[in-house]
């Protein structure tokens, strides 16, 4: 079962990416960012030959002590980056793949939306994958959600002083869409420029 | 756009008249993402929801009003007696050639001048989700104003509007037809 899931564009820019709710999402956007740095370095190493589906996959990315992370690229260079817990050896690479292939697969029926302009967030409805399924064949059937808002608000308020007012100009600021950040007192009059 | 791929394959032509006798197999998908690209492109040039609705019916009704020439033409059905051989031609004949889907007639009026179409999937939205701020649009409208077009062809004005879309949530797509009134003049009723 993954517990992260992220869609990044060519640009190297995340158009979707959502966790399973835990106390700390921070901590998976940094994974992924990183994991970045991986995938150009397997797809430089590759060369210029990635016409077979088994190139696509590129396996995993790094282990860390508690997760694992696995790399998909496709030949847009559209990057699919998912961690995945440790823990959970059940998870072979078969599986993962197959994952990813259904992950592409969703990612092209999102592209077929006439409304969807190719470099957009994804605020699809029709989730791209409910991470919390727990089989890992399961989750990518198309399952409506609730929620619109793809990269789940950061719980605690960044702490950043009473009058402090940081335009976050980086496409990977985590910040709800609809609130501003209460970074004080004052209120934020500013809306944030998120992702 | 659909009679010229049509009359780009001669297959089996009975009727003698250089025109293919059952449909020819197309990309389904290739279709619906042209639809989708000209509903998009309404949107932006019109900014307005009922503006583009308005517009769809009209392309749809200029597209009927050729399309039935080429149905009658195909299918080779006689003279309807009554609107419910009408409906029966409009499901089982009409949609399967030009769609491939059969949809179902249901919710007869009493006075049997009006039924619903349901169509279990559409494949005009294949792949389509609306957002937010077109809440309002009807995106197959085009549909509406291809079945006004080619009955009013065969001198009867119907009225047809959606009551049910997957696109806005509901679990079938409805259109409901209703018979205003026969057409007696002779003259076609052009609208461009």
């Amino acid at each position: 079962m993954a517990v992260c899931i992220a869609v990044i564009a060519k640009e190297n820019y995340p158009l979707y990416i959502r966790s399973t709710p835990t106390e700390n999402e921070l901590k998976f956007h940094y994974m992924v960012h990183t994991s970045l740095d991986v995938v150009d370095e397997k797809i430089s190493a590759m060369g210029k030959a990635l016409v077979d589906q088994r190139e696509l996959y590129l396996g995993l990315l790094y282990p860390t002590e508690d997760y694992k992370v696995y790399g998909y690229v496709t030949n847009s260079k559209v990057k699919f980056v998912m961690v995945v817990d440790s823990s959970n050896t059940a998870l072979r690479d078969n599986e993962i793949r197959s994952m990813f292939r259904k992950l592409h697969n969703s990612y092209t029926d999102v592209m077929c939306n006439p409304f969807y302009n190719p470099g957009d967030r994804i605020q699809s409805r029709w989730a791209l994958l409910p991470v919390s399924a727990s089989s890992p064949g399961g989750p990518y059937s198309r399952v409506r959600i609730q929620s619109r808002w793809a990269l789940l608000p950061v719980s605690d308020p960044v702490q950043v002083g009473p009058t402090s007012c940081v335009r976050i100009q980086s496409r990977w600021a985590l910040l709800p869409v609809s609130d501003p950040v209460q970074v004080g007192p004052t209120p934020v009059s500013d809306p944030v420029q998120g992702l | 756009m659909l009679v010229t791929l049509e009359r780009g394959c001669h297959q089996g032509d009975e009727l003698g008249l250089g025109l293919p006798s059952f449909p020819i197999d197309w990309s389904s998908e290739l279709f619906t993402l042209t639809y989708g690209a000209l509903v998009t492109q309404l949107c932006k040039d019109y900014e307005n929801d009922e503006d583009v609705n308005k517009q769809l019916d009209k392309m749809g009704f200029n597209i009927g009003v050729r399309l039935i020439e080429d149905f009658l033409a195909r299918s080779n059905v006689g003279r309807c007696h009554d609107f419910r051989e009408t409906a029966d031609v409009i499901a089982k004949v009409a949609f399967k050639m030009y769609l491939g889907i059969t949809p179902s007639i249901t919710n007869w009026s009493p006075a049997g001048d009006e039924f619903s179409l349901i169509l279990e999937n559409n494949p005009l939205v294949d792949f389509v989700e609306l957002p937010d701020n077109h809440s309002s649009l009807i995106y197959s409208n085009l549909l509406c104003g291809v079945l006004r077009g080619a009955l009013e062809m065969v001198q009867m004005a119907v009225e047809a509007k959606f009551v049910q879309d997957t696109l806005k949530g509901d679990g079938v797509t409805e259109i409901r037809m209703r018979f205003i009134r026969r057409i007696e003049d002779n003259l076609p009723a052009g609208e461009e």
